[in-house]
């Protein structure tokens, strides 16, 4: 029998069972993308990164730095808070719904002081549902507080897990495969300092002791001061192993890099990957009978970064 | 010794030129692997050029071993196995050595516009810029075209077992790589569709082909060398099938920012080419062991010629009549000279045995974390280029090297130095692999271990794996030894076979002048 044919069929219906499933259907799904809403805050996420920042994401993929670093924050699971915010006009119901929540706390007897206040913590959704609903119907106000867990979580690599609209405007997309170093999604909100990330290219050792990034100083110019200092030059050149009279001024191309840099934060809560941002509660003092803003400047701090 | 016939001199030619262009790239290539590996434990080691920064010698060691490597040795261990068992000559030899340029002046273009211009594309194994793609994709189509050809042209019409590994390769790296090229250059897609098709590409390369073209070696080799049958064929086709509907699901890693049924549909994938690996496994153990409950020479219907000495014989008629015919009329079960047994002194079947073994560990690297948690604890870790060592060198190369040896000693005799180079040249690569594959596998569990507990500090995460790291550059040195070996014994036989030739010209054409 000759099975030419058949293998060439076999071969051919696998592949393209499997460019089916992983090409045009990931197209299908994903490649149509519009940027979403945050949540509660309904504002558009993401927002493209400005001109300098773009530039960079192209150094970063001309200097291969995503075989060390992944942008992908891992999330292992979703925990609730519940949290009572006001405790309303029935405090003997209130205590009563509490003492069936939470017994230790209620035998306390400090349950009704210093709120807003978790009243449970760590537990499923459906329980935080629950209870909610009974301190709600004792008159008192609560709220389940949304909170991502995992050890990437845990570092502070991230306040919730990455989504695909994270990488919505960047192109190529780098996720990245292997953490010799830290993970980045989110790593303009961890170190916003645009000179912090600087002096890192040049020195990291200096800057982060014990680290293994490799120094970036050819995206630096190393040269004599001239008859006054650059205005760009790296501040603190004798830490950096600068000579006197010498000062490290970085090129365009670590400018662009550490723009990039900061403009990496994933920290929106998002409908497919929700948390509750501090902030978005206003803390009860300043519930105030007037219009005024707050003393905590009042607006809602889950405005998408960038 | 086999008689060297024009078409047999046109094959020897054509591999020649893919094997030494293939082992050439894969001394530079393990060079960049040598110096990316010094580099993690001393970072400033040549850091103030941007050609030499880790990133893109990194990408330099994956690509020259991917392009420059794998993809013309695997397609000349292809054209000698399919000429082999077809007992054929080469169709199309131009297609061939065109081919060959093309790749070259592709990995060359490829590798300056990694180093010098920093132009990869930003996608991991898939780092060739586009121009250099272009020459990839196209060197590649001709030297398959005449693997096609050849194996179209067979004088045995039923298809053995590495022939359809072999065909199914030859088919998938044109399809993967043009969708990618496509897709990811020409018209890229948007967001993270990008690294979906590339998580797809980079599985397809790195498991599937390399997989199909490699157990292709393997399941022609150790018949061969033992001389024996495949035992079973059966096995060996069912894990053809597992691995061509199952390996081309894998590779969206767990943690991917994607829909979630993506990385769940790559796990179920992941774990079901568990199959795979069993059925290799008992292929070679039963084939090794030689138990035959079944014969696969009657199965087929076909009367296994007894002892023919088909070295011997195979020269006299073969100048009279045509070769492949002859060929093909001497034995209809199986061609020739996969039936003769290969030189055991060149240690092919070990090469073999090694790569199996190889094979079997990364599937282990691969399958294992999947099963015990879901695979999210080793994401990120150095388990990947652990599993990537021993499934592109210890496997694939390996058992690519031993084709190269037994070709080259087809074409121009052993002579002395061939099986002490390819015994020195085994120890250097299996030993190199492991030494790179254990401490890198070690680095990863610590790693990952560590990674789950977020009070230790990512410095400390880090400093704990440079020991493993620092063993591991001991084995990028071994596998720069051994590569180095290898492009010396090709080179050697290239000067060896072309005094030869032209010996035997000069008898061809004083025999005529005589006569």
């Amino acid at each position: 029998v000759n099975y030419g044919p058949m293998v060439f069929l076999a071969a051919f219906f696998a592949m393209a069972s499997s460019w089916f499933a992983f090409v045009l259907k990931p197209q299908l799904q994903t490649g149509q993308m519009v940027p979403t809403n945050t949540v509660p805050a309904g504002l558009s996420y993401p927002a493209a990164r400005p001109g300098l920042a773009q530039q960079g994401l192209q150094v970063y993929r001309e200097n291969g730095c995503y075989y060390c670093h992944s942008k992908q924050v891992m999330q292992e699971s979703t925990v609730f808070e519940v949290i009572l915010i006001e405790a309303g006009t029935n405090p003997p119901a209130l205590q009563s719904a509490i003492a069936h929540l939470a017994p230790k706390l209620a035998e306390s007897g400090k349950a009704l002081e210093d709120l807003p206040k978790p009243i449970l913590a760590s537990v499923r959704k459906d329980r935080a549902d629950r209870a909610v609903r009974l301190l709600t119907a004792s008159g008192a106000e609560a709220i389940p507080w949304v909170r991502p867990t995992g050890p990437d979580i845990a570092r502070g690599w991230g306040k919730r897990r990455s989504v695909a609209e994270d990488f919505l405007f960047d192109d190529p997309v780098m996720l990245g495969s292997q953490r010799v170093g830290p993970d980045l999604a989110n790593v303009g909100v961890r170190q916003p300092d645009i000179n912090w990330h600087l002096r890192h290219f040049y020195a990291p050792t200096v800057v982060v002791p014990g680290s293994v990034m490799p120094p970036y100083s050819y995206l630096f110019e190393k040269r004599r001061v001239g008859l006054r200092p650059s205005p760009n030059a790296l501040a603190g050149g004798a830490d950096l192993g600068v000579g006197p009279g010498f000062e490290v001024v970085p090129k365009p191309e670590a400018l662009a890099l550490a723009a990039y840099m900061i403009s990496l934060r994933a920290d929106a809560p998002l409908f497919s990957a929700p948390y509750s941002v501090p902030g978005t509660l206003p803390p009860p003092e300043t519930i105030a009978e007037t219009n005024a803003p707050s003393a905590n400047g009042g607006a809602p701090t889950n405005a998408p970064s960038q | 010794m086999i008689a060297v016939l024009p078409g047999e001199r046109l094959l020897r030619v054509c591999l020649l030129s893919l094997f030494s262009s293939a082992a050439f790239w894969l001394v530079i290539g393990s060079i960049f692997s040598l110096i990316a590996s010094i580099k993690f434990h001393s970072p400033e080691f040549l850091a103030d050029h941007a050609w030499l920064t880790y990133g893109r010698v990194r990408a330099a060691s994956t690509n020259l071993a991917l392009y420059g490597f794998c993809i013309p040795g695997g397609l000349g261990a292809a054209l000698w196995i399919i000429a082999r068992v077809g007992g054929t000559n080469l169709v199309f030899a131009p297609g061939v050595l065109g081919g060959a340029v093309l790749l070259n002046v592709g990995v060359a273009l490829g590798l300056g516009g990694i180093l010098a211009g920093g132009q990869l594309t930003g996608f991991e194994y898939f780092e060739m810029p586009q121009y250099s793609a272009i020459f990839i994709l196209l060197g590649y189509m001709l030297a398959g075209a005449s693997a096609v050809l050849t194996l179209h042209s067979r004088s045995n019409r039923e298809l053995a077992v590495p022939q359809w590994y072999l065909m199914a390769a030859i088919f998938w790296f044109p399809w993967i790589y043009s969708t990618a090229i496509l897709l990811l250059l020409v018209y890229p897609v948007r967001g993270v569709a990008q690294s979906v098709v590339a998580w797809w590409y980079a599985a397809n390369l790195q498991f599937v082909w390399i997989t199909l073209a490699g157990l292709a070696a393997v399941f022609y080799l150790l018949p061969r060398t033992l001389g024996r049958e495949l035992n079973s064929r059966h096995i060996a086709l069912f894990g053809f099938w597992m691995l061509v509907l199952f390996g081309s699901w894998t590779g969206v890693p767990r943690s991917a920012p994607v829909p979630a049924w993506m990385p769940s549909m790559s796990i179920v994938a992941t774990v079901m080419t568990s199959l795979l690996y069993i059925s290799v496994l008992l292929a070679v153990w039963y084939t090794i062991r030689g138990t035959s409950h079944t014969d696969a020479g009657s199965e087929r219907g076909v009367k296994k010629e007894p002892s023919v000495p088909s070295d011997g014989s195979a020269d006299i008629p073969v100048r009279h009549v045509g070769a492949a015919s002859q060929l093909g009329a001497q034995s209809r079960g199986c061609g020739t000279r996969s039936e003769a047994p290969l030189p055991t002194c060149l240690g092919a079947a070990r090469f073999a045995k090694f790569a199996v073994a190889a094979f079997l560990l990364a599937g282990l690297i691969s399958i294992l974390p999947v099963i015990i948690g879901r695979g999210e604890w080793v994401t990120f870790t150095w388990l990947g280029p652990a599993r990537w060592q021993f499934a592109i060198y210890g496997f694939f190369a390996i058992a690519v090297f031993a084709c190269i040896y037994c070709s080259l000693s087809e074409f121009a005799g052993q002579g002395d130095e061939l099986p002490r180079l390819a015994n020195v040249q085994f120890w250097l690569a299996s030993s190199g692999t492991l030494l790179i594959g254990l401490p890198l596998a070690g680095a990863g569990i610590i790693q990952a271990l560590k990674l789950r507990n977020p009070d230790i500090a990512f410095v400390d995460v880090s400093k704990a794996t440079l020991h493993f790291l620092r063993l591991s550059t001991v084995g990028d040195l071994l596998i720069v030894a051994a590569n180095v070996i290898l492009l010396f014994s090709i080179i050697s036989c290239i000067a060896r076979s072309r005094s030869a030739s032209a010996r035997a010209v000069i008898a061809d054409s004083t025999a005529e002048v005589l006569r």
